[in-house]
């Protein structure tokens, strides 16, 4: 584990830095405020900073808001560590309340600053494990865990997101809902769990044949959305149809079992100016037409056949 | 052979009695320095030769700082020296130092200055002690 020890004082700087050495740390060493909090603000900065108090530069109690006010901004944790003279313990109260964690009163204690900084990295730990975790929820949170793609909520807020970019860039976006045809037959047939395996390959297809800034979520059952930034009538024409396609070009083996399945879309156009629901009936309505053409086929709402 | 034991305890109960009413030792504290860095020899003497250098350039700081009245300096230096003399268990000159920060943050510079002579001589006599118990430690 690394740890930023910030200490003008050449005997406090030298105990510190031997001792947490022997102790298995890894010590990153400034001599001045303005040094430390140059070093806390690098890419994969100590976690743990143990500060003096007066240092010249900037003061360790300045350093320690400047961390509490940027770790509002940054998903991280910095525990801070003050050092000050045995003298001085009543300005302990400040110094916590500017956001230190703990402190350590000079000359150290051995065994008292290996305790403390021992706590000190349980703290740290327990941060970056809820870090992680928190992490992890929001992904689950936004993935559909059948098909690993967007799940409804986020695969809404996404197109809701890229509307409001379109009406900021006057620029256009499209929309594909796409259905499994004839689902229920292929559950019945096969079996839910053969139905589930077709659901994810053509998740899978569809992610080959889109572009790498459009996107897909699960709408609901076997209805999926494709979201096409910046894509007119005919762009978006042209990636439907080769989502098409790549979900022809050959039949589903589950198992050693060959399923044929195919897709059906209805596409949906605007400049921005549309709500997200407007978008979704447009394109409902148009996936409509494209089952009653008679399936595996793209219709686009604005064109008419 | 009880015997024997018993005579050795009491002989180790005289010796602690003993150390204890010495008066602790102001100039440097050798056992209360060594044990705070758990015996590390090495470490204690890498410490006294940078504190020693570094101590030397911070009177000479508080010396300028006081003939060109600024408390401020002052004030910053004597802390730093406070805290390093600390870390040495010389307590003599930290107590000395400290009187300096006090004096100099209320702005009492005739004072500091009083009392700035009366450090140089501990300082001097603490590189003495130090020199011959720790600097020359095998």
């Amino acid at each position: 584990m690394r740890i930023l020890i910030a200490e003008d004082d050449v005997t406090s700087r030298l105990i510190l830095e031997n001792m947490l050495t022997k102790w298995g740390y890894d010590v990153v060493a400034a001599t001045d405020g303005g040094d430390a909090w140059k070093k806390l603000q690098e890419e994969d900065a100590p976690k743990l900073a143990i500060l003096d108090w007066m240092m010249p530069g900037m003061e360790g109690i300045e350093i320690c808001r400047r961390i509490r006010e940027n770790s509002k901004k940054e998903d991280q944790y910095t525990y801070v560590t003050l050092l000050t003279a045995k003298e001085s313990k009543e300005n302990i109260v400040t110094g916590m309340d500017a956001g230190a964690d703990d402190y350590i009163t000079k000359p150290f204690d051995m065994h008292e600053l290996r305790v403390r900084v021992r706590a000190g990295q349980r703290i740290v730990q327990l941060q970056s494990e809820l870090l992680e975790a928190k992490k992890n929820l929001e992904l689950l949170s936004r993935t559909d865990p059948l098909t690993g793609v967007l799940n409804r909520r986020a695969i809404l807020s996404h197109i809701e997101n890229e509307l409001s970019r379109a009406k900021r860039n006057s620029s256009h976006i499209s929309i594909s809902m796409l259905d499994l045809d004839h689902f229920k037959k292929i559950n019945d047939t096969f079996g839910h769990l053969a139905g589930d395996a077709v659901l994810r390959e053509s998740t899978n297809r569809v992610e080959e044949a889109i572009r790498t800034y459009d996107t897909i979520g699960r709408f609901g059952g076997e209805e999926f959305i494709v979201v096409l930034p910046g894509a007119k009538q005919t762009d978006a024409l042209t990636v439907a149809e080769r989502i098409r396609r790549k979900i022809n070009e050959k039949i589903a083996d589950v198992d050693g079992v060959s399923i044929p399945f195919t897709i059906s879309q209805g596409l949906a156009t605007c400049n921005g100016k549309s709500t997200v629901d407007g978008l979704i009936a447009k394109a409902d309505e148009a996936l409509y037409r494209a089952k009653e053409k008679g399936r595996n086929c793209v219709v686009h709402a604005d064109v008419q056949e | 052979m009880i015997e024997k034991w018993l005579k050795e305890s009491e002989e180790m109960h005289d010796t602690k009695i003993i150390q204890e009413s010495l008066p602790k030792d102001e100039i440097f504290d050798k056992n209360s320095f060594l044990e705070r860095l758990l015996d590390d020899e090495d470490l204690a003497r890498e410490i006294i030769k940078e504190f020693l250098e570094d101590s030397l350039s911070q009177i000479d700081t508080i010396k300028k700082a006081l003939s060109n009245n600024n408390p401020k300096l002052v004030h910053r230096q004597a802390h730093s020296l406070k805290g390093a003399a600390a870390n040495v268990s010389a307590t003599a000159l930290k107590k000395l130092a400290y009187q300096i920060e006090i004096a100099s943050k209320t702005g009492d510079m005739a004072k500091a200055s009083s009392l700035i002579s009366k450090l140089v001589e501990q300082f001097e006599a603490l590189k003495k002690r130090l020199t011959q118990q720790i600097l020359t430690i095998d």
